[in-house]
């Protein structure tokens, strides 16, 4: 089910058409400003640099982006987007060369596309959509079913909760169940919304 | 080497970035719970389509973005995530009111029951998991017509073509029974590939137009209210008919629809808004009253057509507006189709010109057509002419040779014909005449012979070779021939005939051939030869006629008197022994045996009364006066003698000639008896 076409683009379906407006900048920011933060920091980039770069980076990003043709299986969009994101990089780390005249090695064009780095973008990307995704459903679910998953997360049994908590394992397994259901869910949209 | 090391190096600091970035996480929004990353994106990416569905049978709709918001209701953007597309969703503002709950439904169920391409279409409506009431629709894109007239970008002719969509949805309202009662521009959406959309179904209600005849049916289950329900002017000023403006509680027909589509017309025209000028109380007063500024004095450029069918479509009375929506779409076609429309009445003129505004491209192609055809018949013709005439000359050249040949060819027919009927005429006679010139032919010898007999050698020629010529195998014409011959004393060609006449055994053949091999055949005769010639008529005894003949005859003309005169005495010797040589003395003796030797002697005197029948030639001469003719005569031979005569003075004739024949004989007629012996 991996190659599943993504049926939800309208915001990238938006953003190419050239259709910005304030409602899909905010979208926009939400939707890829924190990915593109992770990826900098990635790039072994000081948090201070990475936010200024975090900023340049989706304004470039916004303003080029009628020149990506959205196609799916050719390139997905975050692709493109890693490239932009590495170039911006690749100039501030020659800026900052320059201004401390000192002679660095200038990391390669390839470092930053070789498959290793590539993961690392990948896992980056996982980890954002799926934090994202669960922030948008906690608001769908009561204090309790939410305590039940987190304790869940965290490794503890439900034999452990239901000590913890008092609720039965029975109701806690349901619990379970539907925040892990409308996570997933949620996952899968934010995924092919924004991927 | 340096990349691989870089990369390495990349990788352990990306690692210990990890750690720091968790560190961060409280005190950013850029942190993040890596943890469920790790735990559920695979398992969701592993999420099957039927999946999504069945979780999503409970909460169909995701939270949306606020897109438009109206007195009555907001729109929000969301996904259905059943069918995965993005939505428009409708909730009502104040859903505390139940009356409020009621439209709102009611408008979901208009909407819903029109089904056309240029309506806004209704998915779903219900209450949602926050027990809301709500109604999904197609989520449209563009912009809203009042929008797309404000762009200076969309002609004329591309908002009508919009405008005969809305005219489309309408018309298919009405025909569903349906009025709309809010058309203005900014409820006609207009998506980015020119689909037109009406929408904002609010204020629409069911009308009586179902059936013609219930058109103005008082049991039409009207909603006649002069405000909404949240207390706002029901419609929009400028766009609200009349009637809808009026102050009574008067039923909303399709007229009203009709009226609002005409200001929508007016708008794109003007690109104003009718009484926009005005405020609301003043505009819907003027709307009552008919006072809109004429579309002429806001665009007086607009299409008199157009401009027609507007203020036809705004008549203050219902009546005299459009009486269905597709009257007025029709009108629009015609203007679109460069017909003229019913609202304004067309010139010929105008109908001529908007014909040929339609046919642009065919009066184009025919005019350039014609001109070419006839530029080019023209060079053809300037062309050929010259060609012509010589072609002409040439073709009466040859007329002429023409005329000629058949002449001749008339002619030549003529003349064959002609030669033909000859020809025919001429087998003909021949074979008819074959016979009967053979049977003519025995007729000419006789004349021939009579000829020959008068002395008359050169006719009995002529007539002997007619009969020749008639029957070439007459014996009697040959032997005429050879006769005559002989007596001109051609001997050749009397011995020819003789031969051909097959007439071998005559006398005349030894005699001639004698004289031939004695003097030959000159033409110069001799008195020798005659003399001779006497010897041998003697010797052959040849008959009196054959004497007479020479003696007679034109080829003895050269002898002289005297020549005449020895010649008698030396033929009278041959045949009577006499020992005398002197004519005078023998006259008489030559006169009582051989008289014919007498012929042109000189002799005066003729006594012929002793011999019974003589023929009279002999008398012929200068010198003849007395003359005694003998007993029987031929009485028109005689006569000829005689007359032969001019000194002749008398003749005695026998008394048994008839005297009538000598009647005018101008001499002494005497009879034998008054002769002396």
């Amino acid at each position: 089910m991996t190659d599943f076409t993504p049926t939800r683009v309208t915001l990238l379906q938006r953003l190419c058409n050239n259709e910005k407006d304030d409602i899909s900048w905010g979208e926009f920011n939400e939707a890829y400003k924190r990915y593109i933060y992770l990826l900098i920091r990635g790039m072994n980039i000081d948090h201070h640099d990475a936010e200024d770069l975090t900023q340049t980076s989706l304004l470039a990003i916004w303003e080029n982006i009628g020149n990506f043709t959205y196609s799916p299986d050719s390139c997905k969009f975050r692709t493109w987007l890693y490239r932009i994101v590495r170039n911006k990089v690749i100039d501030h780390i020659r800026k900052a060369n320059a201004k401390k005249n000192r002679k660095e090695d200038i990391p390669h064009v390839d470092t930053y596309s070789s498959p290793e780095v590539y993961d690392i973008a990948e896992k980056e990307w996982r980890a954002h959509v799926s934090d994202k995704a669960y922030n948008n459903i906690k608001t769908k679910f009561s204090e309790n079913v939410l305590k039940c998953f987190d304790m869940s997360m965290k490794g503890k049994s439900t034999t452990k909760i239901h000590e913890a908590t008092g609720i039965s394992e029975q109701t806690i397994y349901v619990y379970k169940q539907r925040v892990k259901d409308a996570l997933l869910q949620e996952i899968r949209l934010l995924n092919d919304k924004w991927g | 080497m340096l990349q691989i090391d870089l990369q390495k190096l990349y990788l352990t600091l990306s690692l210990i970035q990890k750690d720091k970035v968790s560190k961060m996480e409280e005190k950013e929004d850029f942190s993040l719970d890596r943890s469920l990353g790790d735990l559920f994106f695979d398992e969701a990416m592993g999420y099957g389509l039927a999946d999504d569905i069945k979780s999503a049978q409970n909460n169909r709709y995701s939270e949306g973005t606020l897109i438009a918001k109206g007195g009555m209701k907001s729109i929000f953007n969301v996904v259905d995530k059943i069918t995965g597309r993005e939505v428009a969703k409708a909730m009502l503002i104040n859903p505390q009111d139940p009356d409020k709950v009621e439209r709102f439904f009611h408008e979901a169920r208009i909407c819903a029951s029109l089904e056309h391409p240029n309506i806004v279409p209704v998915y779903d409506t219900g209450y949602d998991q926050e027990r809301n009431p709500y109604f999904t629709m197609r989520l449209l894109g563009g912009e809203t017509l009042q929008n797309k007239v404000k762009q200076s970008e969309s002609s004329t002719a591309d908002l009508i073509d919009i405008f005969v969509k809305i005219c489309d949805a309408v018309s298919y309202a009405h025909s569903q029974g349906i009025i709309h009662r809010d058309l203005k521009p900014d409820n006609i959406q207009i998506g980015d590939f020119g689909e037109v959309q009406v929408c904002d179904w609010g204020l629409a209600c069911r009308d009586g137009i179902k059936d013609e005849d219930t058109i103005f049916d008082d049991e039409t289950k009207e909603f006649i209210l002069p405000v909404t329900l949240d207390g706002m002017i029901k419609g929009t000023p400028g766009y609200m008919s009349p009637e809808q403006a009026s102050a009574e509680k008067r039923e909303l027909t399709a007229f009203s629809d009709i009226y609002s589509l005409g200001a929508i017309l007016y708008y794109i025209l003007t690109k104003k808004t009718p009484l926009d000028e005005f405020s609301a109380r003043v505009a819907i007063k003027k709307t009552r009253d008919g006072e809109v500024k004429p579309v002429k004095e806001v665009n007086p450029n607009a299409s008199n057509s157009l401009i027609a069918i507007c203020e036809k479509a705004m008549a203050l009375k219902p009546e005299d507006r459009y009486q269905s929506v597709e009257e007025l779409k029709a009108d629009i076609v015609k203007y679109q189709h460069g017909f003229p429309t019913a609202a304004e009445a067309a010139s010929t003129w105008s109908s001529t010109r908007m014909f040929l505004k339609r046919n642009q491209k065919s009066v184009f192609l025919i005019c350039s057509f014609f001109i070419i055809f006839n530029l080019a018949s023209v060079w053809f013709l300037i062309n050929i002419s010259h060609k012509e005439k010589e072609a002409r000359r040439a073709a009466k050249l040859a007329q002429d040779s023409e005329r000629q040949a058949i002449e001749t060819l008339e002619k030549l027919m003529k003349s064959e014909k002609q030669a033909r009927q000859a020809l025919g005429d001429l087998k003909n006679m021949t074979q008819e005449k074959v016979a009967a010139s053979i049977q003519a032919a025995p007729r000419f010898v006789r004349i021939a012979n009579m000829y020959r007999t008068q002395f008359e050698p050169y006719k009995a020629l002529e007539n002997a070779q007619q009969a020749l010529a008639l029957d070439p195998n007459s014996k009697e014409a040959k032997t005429c021939m050879a006769k005559v011959y002989y007596t001109l004393m051609n001997y050749n060609e009397a011995i020819h005939y003789l031969t051909i006449a097959d007439n071998v055994h005559s006398m005349l053949l030894p005699a001639m051939k004698e004289m031939l091999n004695k003097f030959g055949n000159s033409k110069t005769k001799t008195y020798d030869e005659v003399l001779y010639l006497m010897k041998l008529h003697r010797k052959y005894n040849f008959g009196n006629s054959y004497l007479e003949g020479l003696i007679y005859s034109p080829s003895l003309n050269f002898l002289t008197e005297s020549q005449r005169r020895k010649l008698a005495v030396e033929t009278y010797k041959f045949y009577y022994n006499s020992k005398g040589t002197d004519f005078s003395l023998m006259q008489d003796k030559i006169e009582r045996y051989i008289p014919q030797l007498l012929y042109a002697t000189g002799v005066k005197e003729f006594n012929l009364k002793l011999h019974k029948r003589i023929k009279t030639h002999l008398i012929r001469g200068l010198n003849t006066e007395i003359v005694v003719l003998p007993e029987i005569i031929v009485g028109s031979a005689t006569l000829k003698d005689l007359e032969a005569c001019p000194n002749l003075k008398k003749v005695y004739f026998s008394p048994k000639t008839n005297m009538q024949t000598y009647e005018n004989l101008k001499v002494e007629k005497l009879e034998y008896k008054d002769f002396a012996q």
